[in-house]
């Protein structure tokens, strides 16, 4: 869960980080012509929407970061799923 | 090398530390009966049944499963597969099973990342294999246990 900015850093770091493995994975798939990637694309590609969702939540909540590095109080209804 | 013990927040000091399969039963394990040793019989049903293909690598174990935590809600890993299993995976539906995310989720498994050893080795710049090093929920430094498969 985001609670400040540096979770959202972190969160941010994340993202890059699996979307980096599944395009690793894709362009080995490519490279090598396996026919595996639809299969073993499926927890990257879980995981990212996962972190997408928390990053999309904190930042529609929390829109204006604050000189000391906080973000201010919600303005925006967080979105009902 | 025995694995280091948990600090106070309840994970293992950040870093990969290397394990073996009788410690991790012993250390993760529980008591018979419990979450914990459910979790331990399904990781070790997981691995048999992808040694029994022939297929190996190295697994990079994450999760509540192996901090202090009581009652784990399961275990996320990342299998570093070797060329045989590669192979394998190309030609064999059932060894690819294995290694299906819904598949492995339906039977409990938990979350089973995949990437092969021939992939780190041609894209070393988008291998992550430091990706389970930060809590996903605290968003803490952690560390993680490595076993060979």
């Amino acid at each position: 869960m985001i609670t400040n900015a540096a979770d959202l850093n972190v969160a941010l770091q994340q993202l890059t980080q699996f979307t980096d493995m599944l395009e690793g994975m894709r362009m080995h798939a490519e490279q090598t012509n396996s026919r595996t990637f639809p299969v073993l694309s499926q927890a990257y590609i879980h995981r990212i929407r996962e972190i997408n969702a928390e990053i999309c939540d904190y930042l529609q909540t929390h829109p204006y970061p604050t000189d000391n590095g906080t973000h201010a109080a919600p303005i925006l209804p967080k979105q009902q799923v | 090398m025995a694995l280091p013990d948990f600090r106070e927040d309840g994970w293992l000091p950040e870093g990969h530390h290397p394990t073996t399969w009788d410690e991790i039963a012993t250390r993760f394990g529980g008591e018979a009966g419990s979450r914990r040793a459910q979790l331990v019989l399904l990781l070790l049903q997981w691995r048999d049944a992808v040694q029994a293909k022939g297929m190996g690598g190295l697994l990079i174990l994450n999760g509540s499963f192996i901090s202090r935590k009581e009652k784990p809600g399961d275990f996320d890993c990342l299998f570093i597969y070797n060329a045989a299993a590669a192979q394998l995976i190309e030609e064999n539906d059932e060894a690819l099973d294995l290694l299906s995310y819904e598949r492995c989720k339906a039977k409990g498994y938990g979350d089973i990342f995949t990437f092969s050893e021939a992939a780190v080795r041609a894209f070393p710049r988008f291998c992550h294999l430091d990706m389970f090093d930060t809590d996903k929920v605290t968003k803490q430094s952690k560390g993680v246990v490595e076993v060979e498969i």
